[in-house]
């Protein structure tokens, strides 16, 4: 079941990458990301007022970086903005996932204390296979691109 | 400068995952949604206001206001998965959700997008990354 929602959450991905590239086009990417967090703000509060009505937070028990995550997911849509559109795309599909399954690893470690090297040789398997479907889109292209990606 | 960029956004996203669901392992789901939605917003305000951007919203279609719909289940989904099966899987079983409807979209041009056939040879691709999955949860 808890594969099937990371799977989903994966295809929501992009179905909110495509309606908001869309509007960053029109008012902005900081504007797109604003309008995000306003309707996502107004949903969860509607989300709380119809499961939630007793709200108790226990401000003290909580360690001050975990408030950090919607920092971060603003600092994501700045950054990227500034990133995603210099760099090829073969280079940022590559380049996050890598980024993304080594902080993952990591995390796990020090957060919910996982680790096995099945996840390491794991997350290279899948790095091949995110290659080879490069590979197939464009072969010529990729081939060219890779060969400047590590040098 | 670039390139370390794009590993930086990657490194952001695991983290914000990961922040996320330990806000949501302290306290109900439904206000740790509320509480990242909120601190999120007040960012986005704090960002806009700094970088004198205006805010236009003439002329914009409804339906490009729905983006934040899917980010609020997407928020609350990573939450759950946190728990279970971790960040690393989190993130490599979303990598598949998302190749697979890319592959979709672009095999019926939806979303009035240009139609690409899905290859064959995508089979070989897609099971190698199925394969590194259960090679993280097994192993």
């Amino acid at each position: 079941m808890n594969y099937m929602i990371a799977f989903i959450a994966g295809t929501f991905v992009i179905f909110s990458m495509i309606i908001n590239s869309e509007l960053s086009k029109k008012i902005g990417a900081l504007q797109s990301a604003f309008i995000n967090y306003f309707v996502g703000f107004i949903l969860s509060v509607l989300i709380l007022a119809v499961f939630q009505l007793n709200i108790n937070i226990p401000f003290n028990t909580i360690p001050t970086y975990a408030y950090f995550g919607g920092v971060i997911g603003v600092s994501i849509v700045v950054i990227s903005n500034k990133v995603i559109p210099k760099i090829p795309v073969i280079y940022s599909t590559i380049l996050i996932f890598v980024g993304q399954i080594t902080g993952g690893i990591i995390l796990d470690y020090l957060l919910n204390d996982i680790f096995s090297f099945g996840k390491v040789i794991g997350a290279f398997i899948i790095l091949l296979g995110v290659l080879m479907n490069l590979y197939f889109d464009h072969p010529h292209q990729f081939t060219q691109k890779f060969k400047k990606l590590l040098t | 400068m670039y390139k370390n960029g794009a590993v930086l956004i990657g490194i952001l996203v695991s983290l914000m995952v990961s922040l996320n669901g330990v806000l949501s392992s302290y306290i109900n789901q439904n206000i740790a949604l509320t509480l990242i939605y909120l601190i999120g917003l007040v960012t986005t305000v704090l960002f806009l206001l700094l970088q004198r951007k205006k805010l236009q919203l003439k002329n914009t279609p409804l339906h490009l206001f729905t983006g934040g719909v899917f980010g609020v289940f997407l928020v609350l989904f990573n939450n759950l998965t946190f728990r279970t099966i971790g960040v690393s899987l989190t993130i490599a079983l979303g990598l598949l959700g998302q190749l697979s409807i890319s592959l979709i979209i672009d095999h019926f041009g939806l979303f009035k997008r240009p139609k690409y056939k899905v290859k064959k040879e995508k089979i070989i691709s897609l099971s190698l990354i199925i394969l590194g999955i259960l090679v993280m949860n097994f192993y």
